[in-house]
């Protein structure tokens, strides 16, 4: 699949956004994993993602297709967040189960 | 520094919306002009079939001219193009011939009703429609500009970490400020790549010192560049010209395999007829093609280009960058977010600057007038202008002399006539309705498709044709964007009361009370 570079970084950046508190406490979740928890997640994931790219397109695409992927998952996430925060939060695990999906098959 | 990205993004900012919005567009420059010209159906061919096609046709119809171009078929064009130039003639020069669209397979001339296509976009997110330098000259200024805007705005920008992913609906000009940043910040790298690529695509125009200080003439310098090009002279004695299809298999093993995208033969019938095969640039950053160039005589390989330096390699990439070229349609699509990213990042500035300024209970002067109607003419009624470049290609009787000029006149007149009626409306009103009527061009146009040719969005479907699938959905989402812009201007509190973020604060609790109750129960 050739987004799933995007759709790990959405999850990287929902994982970060989350980890900030004005954020994380839009959802009105109790069990959120803390604030450290979600940052190295995120960052974890957001290299994840590039690795995954690379790995697929080789350096030069490969970095290029990253951070175009990226530039368009923080916007959207940010654009989900700002209407329904805990569907962006729903949809970060989801867009993380696709990108798995796509990687098995 | 605050005022300098301000002033800097104002000034420039009309102009940096049109470029951003036909620059998106033209990601899918040959998609458009597929879709542009609906009686061509794209065929399937190889290479090698396709350059042999080309060639048999161009022996039947010209001979003996000096060269000829030969642009083959792709995945994205679905057609082989050719381009002929005769031979010199002192007392009679010959009249410029067009560029003609040949079937891949047989070779045949294809005809379709006469268009500029996606090339319009494309030549118009650089030139502007102004004459020859003056365009590329002001398009050259503004991107400075942009460039400029982009370094002082992140300067000025002191919350770009805390306020990364915030973005506050129904707060007046808070939001405009979170959309503006958030539009900005999280596509920080497109936009710096795009404006800088793009001025470098054109630094040779933009600078030409290095290039006069260094080389007597222009040619030296490109010769010295991208390596001398085969121009050797005729000899005059005929000679039959090679098939070329081992020239092209030859190539393609010394490129490892990737195909050829040009091939230009010169001299053709002539005892000194070379065959210079190009390499594709899809799927590589380089948008600078090697060659190779055989004898079409012996079939030899006589030259082949020389590995770039270093810099030329560097300006190729850039180009590529810039140009897309390199992107499956995956990746486009991405291209084509980010370039909207763009255009609202400008599109949010624009208005920003206006409601930043605007008192609530002053009347607006003129300058802010000024800057609200000028705003309305950029980002309100050029899509409605392109829509109608669009829409004027399937209303166009498709024989009519000189139509292609006409739908550029049409996206035009569309835009401009607009603008100017719009001024007879308050600005709020203003807003609504020719964002509305944007809406309605876009969403007119798959069925006005449907009505003038028979690849409409149904008959698109049963044939799995993706090209017009893509094209009517694409419309119809754009229909939508321009619709919803309309909603959110209707829905806007009266700019001139007293009460906007009052009404806002009255406003904003009652939704998310009922979604919180939904989610708890």
């Amino acid at each position: 699949m050739p987004f799933d570079s995007g759709l790990i970084s959405y999850a990287a950046f929902a994982s970060l956004a989350l980890a900030m508190k004005k954020h994380g406490s839009s959802l009105g979740w109790s069990a959120l994993p803390p604030q450290r928890v979600l940052r190295v997640l995120g960052w974890a994931l957001l290299a994840l993602s590039a690795i995954v790219a690379v790995a697929r397109l080789g350096p030069a695409l490969g970095v290029t297709a990253w951070i175009g992927q990226m530039c368009v998952a923080a916007p959207l996430l940010v654009l989900m967040l700002s209407w329904r925060p805990r569907l962006s939060a729903i949809l970060a695990g989801v867009s993380l189960v696709c990108a798995l999906f796509t990687a098995i098959h | 520094m605050a005022w300098i990205h301000a002033w800097l993004g104002l000034l420039a900012g009309w102009i940096l919306f049109a470029m951003f919005l036909t620059g998106t567009a033209s990601y899918f420059r040959p998609e458009i002009t597929r879709w542009m010209q609906p009686e061509l159906r794209s065929t399937h061919a190889s290479a090698e079939q396709a350059a042999q096609a080309a060639i048999n046709h161009l022996q039947a119809t010209s001979p003996g001219d000096q060269q000829w171009f030969i642009y083959l078929p792709d995945d994205r064009t679905g057609v082989t193009r050719v381009f002929a130039r005769a031979k010199p003639n002192p007392a009679k020069p010959a009249p410029r011939r067009p560029e003609l669209k040949l079937d891949p397979v047989t070779g045949q001339p294809l005809t379709a009703r006469d268009t500029k296509g996606g090339e319009h976009f494309y030549r118009f997110h650089f030139q502007l429609q102004l004459p020859h330098p003056w365009g590329r000259w002001l398009a050259g200024v503004c991107a400075i500009f942009m460039l400029a805007a982009i370094i002082s705005g992140v300067i000025t920008h002191k919350r770009i970490f805390a306020d990364f992913f915030t973005l506050r609906w129904r707060k007046g000009q808070r939001s405009w400020l979170d959309a503006h940043n958030a539009s900005a910040v999280l596509a920080l790298p497109f936009h710096a790549m795009i404006t800088y690529t793009g001025l470098i695509t054109l630094v040779a125009m933009y600078m030409p010192w290095p290039a006069q200080a260094n080389f007597k003439r222009f040619e030296d310098f490109t010769a010295a560049a991208y390596g001398a090009p085969a121009e050797g002279k005729a000899s005059g004695q005929a000679a039959p010209l090679r098939p070329v299809g081992p020239m092209i298999q030859a190539a393609e093993r010394a490129w490892g395999g990737d195909p050829p995208r040009t091939i230009v033969i010169r001299h053709p019938n002539d005892a000194a007829a070379t065959v210079t095969v190009l390499r594709t640039t899809a799927s590589r950053l380089n948008a600078r093609p090697d060659s190779i160039t055989f004898s079409g005589v012996t079939g030899q390989q006589l030259s082949k280009s020389p590995p770039p330096g270093p810099a030329i390699s560097t300006a190729g990439v850039m180009l590529g960058l810039h140009l897309g070229h390199f992107a499956d349609p995956a990746l486009r699509w991405i291209c084509f977010l980010l370039g909207l990213t763009g255009a609202a990042m400008v599109g949010t500035g624009q208005v920003l600057w206006v409601v930043k300024r605007r008192k609530a209970n002053a009347p607006p002067f003129f300058g802010l007038r000024l800057v609200e109607r000028l705003n309305i003419g950029a980002i309100a009624c050029l899509p409605a202008g392109m829509a109608a470049f669009l829409l004027a290609n399937r209303l166009i009787p498709a024989g009519l002399p000189g139509r292609a000029n006409l739908e550029v006149s049409a996206m035009f007149w569309v835009w401009f006539g607009l603008a100017a009626l719009s001024l007879l409306r308050p600005a709020r009103r203003a807003w609504i309705e020719t964002l509305g009527l944007a809406a309605v061009a876009f969403a007119t146009i798959p069925v006005v498709n449907a009505l003038t040719t028979d690849r409409g969005l149904v008959a698109s479907l049963v044939a799995a044709d993706g090209l017009f699938v893509s094209f009517d959905l694409a419309m119809l989402a754009i229909a939508a964007l321009c619709g919803f812009g309309a909603l959110k201007a209707a829905r806007q509190p009266e700019p001139r009361s007293f009460a906007p973020a009052r009404q806002a604060r009255a406003a904003t609790p009652k939704p998310t009370s009922v979604r919180e109750n939904a989610d708890a129960v």
